[in-house]
């Protein structure tokens, strides 16, 4: 029997060479159970050493290998060849980012995003820590549980034409980390990050188009975070009219 | 530098690209529809303050087979806004009781089930 | 070459780094940080595990528990002195990470939860659903954030250490998007580059734990301890080598051969009922689970798959919901690339290489015998964990020797200058660039990295796999030596200078292929059986009078490794015989 193949089409892009990416296609042997990572390690291993991408854990929880697979936005370790077979798959760097190489595209904003943010618990400076742990009810954790769930695959950026239009947007991962730590009962600096995100690059640029939380990977649903924090931040703009504001 | 990282460029038609984006794109084109329509409820509201005489020429108008299309593609597009908001609500308004998060699918029923009732007493019982 | 000074500088971004530059910044705060790590650090392999952090939390357990089950656990190789320092300051860290806002599952009443792990007489496990590793390093790299001291060098390829006036001075890194190398000056190096579980074929491991640390460290003159003891998991995905955590067997999964026994039970762990019950059946420690396995397959009695012999990992007598509370990951991960519902269907198994117990040598202070050297996690050799490590000690490890790296190297930057012999560093450096532009530039070469690794791997499970004889091993250190000086007509299909990963592979290559000549030579020098270490060639038993020793491995360029021995801390626990099952119990009860 013929060994049955199939063909990846890769977008490749050498900077040092090119001027524009073009596609480059691959016939590598078909097997069910190959993810479209296997498919890609098979190509530089055995067929083109060159070929660039990045992976690690190929358990779908590092979130370093996503890319465009036939134009929507995936994790190759956990998309499979099968449900593209007969037909060729095509492969393109995650969308709406600066293409560094072949399939590996500039991060660097989103770190920066991430951080302007404050994504770690804020204590008030006069509120000393717990010797022990401090409680948390189940209740309380499944609050802001699925908010942490996030991978930083940034599939939800390919994903958002918020992002895609404005390069500047903090976009839903990000964001969905401000809220995550905003939910946390054990947090005190939601007032901080509302400052952050409630602003024309924070959380208003998003129209709720929601595909980000279609394609995320891990149902972290980032769409309900951004929705949340902007009814939260409407609440706090309304309150901050009202004469009389407690504190300071 | 050696490197020289490559924007693609985005292609006009980006909103055609995916569902998520034309349903999108159809609310957002929706909202002009239904701006208008509420000014056209507003005059009614200023006309019936001006009197009966203003109050029916603004019915008349309404008439018009141009009014009637009008409202027609507002009452559709209205549809289109208020079932793509009412699917996107349990998002924006999650609610728990205890350790059970109320599964998205029962908030959207509810709202379903209460969108319908008003609907029903707006037909039957405000019936002119 | 372009030179950073700094106070000091972190090879490796995920539990340990994390932890120590977070350390440093903390109790130092005008002490410069380069945090230099090939991935951006939520990539790093602590994403991966599953399981759960030890720390004694439960009224009726001690820290005494804690430490006796780790020294039984690593079959006595383990000093003492550290194991105590490590079980007397675990819980504190794991309330640290909690006061990070580590998402620990929970009690009812709002305090942490714990699972039974193997190999631990209390449940002290604490845990994040199943997720816990991916949970510790994001909090860890999120908290990172807050202070300016640490300076992140993400996607920087750490080459080689500098070397000079007898104490590591720096390291050479390669910027991966340019490929442009940089020289970081430093009055300190701490590694936290992680273990070298791909050097075998079978694992569970990431494509980025590849040695390169111990590699590096190696090359420095710094030596390697204990590598002849490498774990193998019981229970990974046959094809993918994905790990099923233990906690599946924590929370009640069962492991069964083809005839559907509990074959544990065969094996000195059992009687299987009641069950869970903690230190026996399947919550008895990793090494003899996994050698269980091995007899198992030699009497048959395993089942033929696709990808080799499996045993069935049951959890579907516990249930959907507690599944879907306590082991979401695992059934997400069977689903997709198993295609089994661990509800309704047993889960294929096979052991898979886990974790390198072995490491770069420190002493409890975490200081290399390099001075200006620290290392910390599953790069180093501690002695914590001596012949086998057990579940759920090493993502404490590196929260509690984590801070002493950064405690003792801040020290250490404190009482050392930047080098005035910065001309001779450069010179080191550059002969490192010229090193790697001769790879890149190279034309004639004839081999190719994936084949080389491949047959690598491949001796490797050959050779140091769960049983081993002294004529497979000596095949395997022949079969190294040979790949060694393949390794040098190795031909490079990228001479790109931009995110050049095929020379990355090149590089790290080097170091997997001295980092298992060193598991070999170990292995083969170790004439006894002991935790992971077991032969079937005449050594089939402990030999405490020779061999309760720590092994060391050091460089000699082409020449094989000098093993040396040096003595184990020995505090309060004298060897014994380890027991697990009934036996354990009687035990207790004498």
């Amino acid at each position: 029997m013929p060994e049955l193949t199939i063909d990846i089409e890769v977008l490749r892009y050498r900077p040092e060479t090119d001027d524009e990416p073009s596609y480059q296609t691959y016939t590598v042997p078909y097997q069910d159970d190959w993810s479209v990572l296997d498919a890609l390690n098979h190509i530089k291993d055995h067929m083109d050493g060159s070929i660039s991408y990045r992976w690690s854990c190929h358990m779908a929880v590092c979130g370093s290998c996503g890319m465009m697979i036939d134009d929507v936005p995936h994790l190759s370790c956990k998309t499979f060849l099968r449900d593209y077979y007969p037909n060729k798959v095509k492969l393109d760097p995650l969308a709406n980012f600066p293409i560094e190489r072949d399939l590996v595209v500039n991060i660097e904003g989103f770190l920066e995003k991430l951080e302007s943010v404050k994504p770690y618990l804020i204590h008030a400076p006069d509120d000393p820590l717990n010797e022990t742990e401090y409680l948390e009810t189940p209740a309380e954790l499944i609050r802001f549980k699925q908010y942490t769930m996030c991978i930083n695959c940034l599939l939800c950026y390919s994903a958002c034409p918020e992002f895609a239009l404005d390069p500047d947007f903090t976009g839903p991962a990000a964001l969905t980390l401000a809220h995550r730590y905003n939910v946390d009962a054990r947090d005190q600096g939601t007032a901080e990050r509302t400052r952050i995100m409630n602003t024309e690059k924070g959380v208003w640029p998003c129209m709720f188009v929601g595909a980000c939380s279609e394609v995320c990977p891990k149902q972290v649903d980032p769409a309900a975070a951004v929705q949340q924090i902007k009814v939260a931040s409407v609440f706090d703009w309304y309150k901050s009219l009202l004469p009389f504001q407690d504190g300071e | 530098m050696n490197r020289k990282p490559y924007i693609r460029k985005i292609p006009t038609t980006w909103w055609l690209q995916n569902g998520s984006y034309r349903a999108y794109m159809l609310r957002e084109f929706s909202s002009p529809f239904i701006a208008i329509y509420t000014g056209v409820l507003l005059v009614g509201v200023i006309r019936l303050y001006q009197g009966p005489e203003a109050y029916d020429a603004w019915l008349t108008a309404l008439q018009s087979p141009l009014s009637i299309g009008f409202s027609v593609i507002a009452l559709a597009l209205a549809l289109c806004h208020s079932l793509s908001w009412l699917k996107l609500l349990p998002q924006v308004m999650p609610i728990q009781f205890g350790e059970t998060k109320v599964p998205q699918a029962v908030l959207v029923g509810i709202h379903y089930a209460v969108f319908i009732t008003v609907l029903i007493i707006a037909i039957v019982v405000i019936k002119p | 070459m372009e030179v950073i000074k700094t106070d000091i500088a972190i090879v490796g971004a995920g539990g340990g780094g994390l932890r120590s530059a977070i350390a440093i910044a903390e109790q130092n705060p005008d002490l410069s940080i380069a945090l230099i790590s090939k991935v951006y650090p939520m990539r790093s392999h602590t994403v991966a595990a599953e399981g759960g952090a030890a720390a004694v939390a439960q009224e009726h357990d001690s820290i005494d528990y804690h430490f006796h089950d780790t020294v039984a656990g690593g079959d006595w190789l383990t000093d003492q002195d550290v194991v105590q320092y490590f079980v007397e300051h675990a819980h504190e860290e794991l309330v640290q990470l909690e006061h990070w806002g580590c998402p620990w599952s929970r009690k009812p009443d709002g305090h942490v939860n714990v699972r039974a792990f193997g190999g631990m007489k209390i449940e002290r496990t604490w845990f994040a659903a199943d997720k816990t590793g991916f949970h510790i390093l994001h909090t860890l790299f999120q908290t990172s954030m807050k202070y300016p001291s640490i300076n992140r060098f993400d996607e920087y390829f750490s080459v080689d250490l500098m070397v000079e006036d007898g104490r590591c001075q720096g390291v050479v890194a390669i910027e991966v998007s340019t490929g442009i190398m940089r020289l970081f000056l430093a009055k300190a190096v701490i590694m936290a580059t992680g273990g070298a579980g791909r050097v075998f074929r079978f694992n569970t491991n990431g494509s980025i734990v590849a040695g390169d640390g111990m590699g590096m460290a190696l090359r420095a003159g710094a030596p390697l301890r204990d590598m002849e003891f490498v774990q193998y998991h019981p229970t990974a995905l046959p094809g993918t080598g994905i790990l099923m955590t233990e906690a599946c067997r924590g929370e009640g999964g069962i492991l069964t051969n083809k005839e559907g026994h509990r074959y544990l039970q065969d094996y000195g762990m059992g009687p299987p009922d009641p069950w869970p019950r903690n230190k026996a059946m399947e919550l008895g420690p990793r090494d003899r689970i996994s050698q269980a396995f091995w007899h198992e397959r030699q009497k048959g009695n395993t089942i033929k798959m696709r990808y080799g012999d499996v045993v069935n990992l049951d959890l579907t007598h516990l249930g959907e919901k507690h599944l879907k509370e306590r082991l979401p990951f695992i059934c997400e991960l069977a689903e997709a690339y198993e295609g089994v519902n661990p509800a309704t269907t047993p889960i294929p198994v096979r052991p898979a290489v886990h974790y390198t117990m072995g490491g770069i040598k420190t002493d409890i202070t975490t200081a290399t015998p390099l001075p200006g050297l620290y290392a910390v996690g599953e790069c180093a050799s501690i002695g914590l964990h001596g012949a086998n490590r057990l579940g759920s000690n090493s993502l404490t490890e590196f929260m509690v020797f984590g801070r002493e790296a950064g405690k003792y190297a801040s020290e250490y930057a404190r009482s050392v200058d930047i080098s005035s012999n910065q001309d001779a560093i450069e010179k080191q450096a550059d002969a490192v660039e010229q090193k790697i532009m001769g790879l890149l530039k190279r034309k004639d070469g004839t081999e190719k990295i994936a084949t080389i690794r491949d047959e690598m791997t491949a001796t490797m499970e050959e050779g140091a796999g769960i049983y081993r004889l002294d004529e497979t091993m000596q095949q395997t250190c022949d079969k190294l030596d040979e790949l060694r000086e393949r390794y040098k007509k190795v031909q490079l299909d990228d001479d790109s200078s931009v995110f050049n990963t095929e020379l990355f592979r090149t590089i790290e290559l080097e170091s997997m292929l001295e980092t298992a000549r060193a598991m070999a030579h170990s292995a083969i020098n170790r004439k006894e059986s002991r935790g992971s270490h077991q032969r079937i060639d005449g050594y089939e038993t402990r030999d405490d009078e020779n061999y309760l020793k720590h092994t060391l491995a050091s460089y000699r360029g082409d020449d094989a490794p000098t093993i040396e021995y040096e003595d184990v801390c020995i505090t309060t626990s004298q060897p014994a015989e380890r027991v697990y099952g009934g036996a354990a119990e009687d035990d207790q009860d004498k």
